[in-house]
């Protein structure tokens, strides 16, 4: 179950239209690119490194990169799987650098307290969230939000499709585990966490 | 084959798809701050420390006039209005502001505002038409860092948290209009503990601001309701100041350049050139090769060569800039002459600027492209 344009806000067509734009020389046409994926490059970013600022710093930098790589793109794979690749990656590298595990446990804590009752849907997921490995919530959001199939997520990370979807299955069992023991579903509608 | 999902499974993949919808900007896009550290891919090495943002605005081209002569020691002296021992601008990396401030031109405003406990002080000024230079000191707070991650005190982020910080100041005229222009940058000063940098560059119709004038500046600190309000007097560096619109250029096959705007003063050069054509293409910029943009370096009669303070590149072929607005570092003695020496860097088949043995670009020159405007 598939979508047919993964990881794509927008018409796939445009966002090559732009890059064609760019690549010609019309460097503004880069703005289209931009804005077309911040948003969900943003959010991936800030699910991986579980802080906002990080999560900012390095949504600005992937763009950068990514229009300094544009001579790199090949148009074998999506646009958008060629920029969650540098995302990915580059997460990985800052998480590597970083290594100041516990003060992202720290903000990311703070960032649970600021939360409110409006935000309960967001808080459920940050707890599910919250066990997982960064490179677990890259997998989750690659194929559950973005629907990539595991080989697009093989070219996105570099693994291999069966280990990513052998690593997928044994997350799934992991959450449905997680939230039943934590009062779950109840007659197949979501429970209400406080 | 994938099972069907259960009803739990279902559940989650649309509670987390919702969620991760949910999650907003903190800034309602960065597109403009993306395309602006594009603009200035070139940051001044060692200048800035660090969280150094870089804002541009389209070049504007405006008409000069035409002054003489260098700054002198007696007149500098006047100009300096507090003496200033070991300031911000002699710490920076910047040749055109540590020559500021050795030689006197800068102003000292020691202009302070203390609210909630914190005090920020703009310590020194410099403006010579072309560029506009304001030196902060913080005091009062023990935090390490100075400037906040850009947008975060305006949208609440985490910076908030963290009293003191700065957020990026603004300068505006009495009027309320703000000052023009091309590019601005702030950072902390490397090995200058509380201090703030702001660098306002290529200023733009500077002309109606006359010598003297008051700019207001404004800067917003976290967990403090008001920004902190300046009103800071400028004086203008008027002596040693050359302006020019030699509308000089040359010409190689369909691409022809012309130097419109030739701004010389004591610590910067400011060239505006406007060209139209194809980039030239050297033999060895065929196949997998290609030529960059153009790039323009100035040489001056003594053989001092300058190339531009950011001097960053577009990661596309032979790709064609209409209107460029460099700032040079400026050059020992006030040159007789200076030719400007257009060339262009060659991509690799990776799209990578080829580097010769010591790491340098590799420069592919054009001598009929040359042109020698001479300084009167």
């Amino acid at each position: 179950m598939e979508q047919g344009n993964p990881g794509s806000p927008m018409n796939p067509n445009m966002i090559e239209e732009a890059i064609d734009k760019v690549s010609a020389g019309e460097r503004q046409a880069y703005t289209t690119v931009i804005q077309a994926y911040e948003k969900q490059i943003y959010t991936y970013c800030f699910y991986i490194l579980r802080s906002r600022e990080e999560a900012e710093d390095a949504v600005q930098d992937i763009f950068v990169k990514v229009y300094r790589e544009l001579g790199r793109y090949e148009r074998r794979a999506s646009f958008s799987a060629w920029l969650y690749k540098i995302a990915y990656h580059h997460c990985l590298d800052q998480l590597r650098q970083n290594k100041r595990r516990s003060r992202l446990l720290s903000l990311y804590q703070m960032h649970l307290r600021d939360g409110n009752d409006g935000q309960r849907d967001g808080a459920l997921v940050d707890t599910l969230f919250a066990g997982l490995t960064s490179e677990e919530s890259a997998l989750l959001i690659l194929h559950v939000v973005e629907q990539y199939s595991f080989e697009e997520m093989a070219e996105i990370t570099g693994r291999s499709p069966a280990a990513l979807r052998k690593r997928y299955e044994r997350l799934r069992k992991k959450l449905i585990q997680q939230k039943e023991n934590k009062g779950g579903y109840l007659h197949g509608e979501v429970a209400e966490f406080k | 084959m994938e099972k069907w999902p259960s009803s739990s499974e279902r559940h989650l993949d649309e509670e987390i798809r919702r969620s991760f919808e949910k999650v907003q900007l903190p800034a309602e896009s960065y597109s403009e701050l993306i395309m602006n550290r594009i603009d200035q891919t070139a940051v001044k090495h060692g200048l800035l420390k660090k969280a150094m943002i870089t804002l541009s605005a389209a070049a504007v081209i405006g008409i000069c006039t035409i002054g003489a002569g260098f700054v002198s020691p007696a007149w500098a002296d006047t100009l300096k209005q507090l003496p200033l021992l070991g300031g911000i601008f002699e710490h920076t990396e910047d040749p055109g502001l540590k020559l500021a401030a050795e030689q006197g031109m800068t102003t000292a405003p020691a202009l302070s505002v203390t609210q909630d406990g914190v005090t920020l002080s703009i310590t020194e000024a410099f403006y010579d038409g072309t560029r506009l230079a304001l030196g902060f000191e913080r005091s009062g707070i023990n935090e390490e860092r100075v400037l906040a991650v850009p947008g975060a005190l305006e949208t609440g982020g985490l910076d908030s948290a963290a009293k003191g910080l700065l957020g990026i100041p603004t300068v505006t005229l009495p009027s309320g209009e703000p000052v023009g222009y091309g590019s601005m940058s702030t950072g902390d000063v490397d090995g200058q503990p509380n201090t703030l940098l702001l660098e306002l560059n290529a200023l733009l119709n500077t002309a109606s601001y006359g010598d003297e004038m008051t700019v207001n500046v404004s800067v917003p600190v976290a967990q403090i309701k008001e920004p902190f309000v300046f009103q800071v007097p400028v004086k203008k560096v008027t002596e040693g100041i050359i302006n020019l619109s030699p509308y000089q250029g040359a010409s190689r096959d369909d691409f022809q350049y012309t130097v419109t705007k030739l701004n010389i003063t004591p610590v910067s050069i400011r060239m505006v050139i406007t060209s139209t054509g194809e980039v030239p293409v050297s033999p060895e910029q065929t196949g997998e090769y290609a030529p960059t943009e153009v790039f323009y370096e100035l040489v001056d009669d003594a053989g001092n060569i300058a190339n531009p303070q950011h001097w960053g590149y577009s990661p596309a072929k032979a790709i064609r800039h209409p209107i460029v607005d460099n700032l040079y570092d400026a050059f020992p003695q006030v040159p007789k002459a200076i030719t400007v020496r257009p060339y262009t860097c060659t991509f690799d088949g990776d799209m990578e600027i080829m580097t010769d043995a010591n790491g340098e670009r590799v420069k592919t020159y054009y001598p009929e492209l040359e042109t020698t405007i001479v300084i009167p």
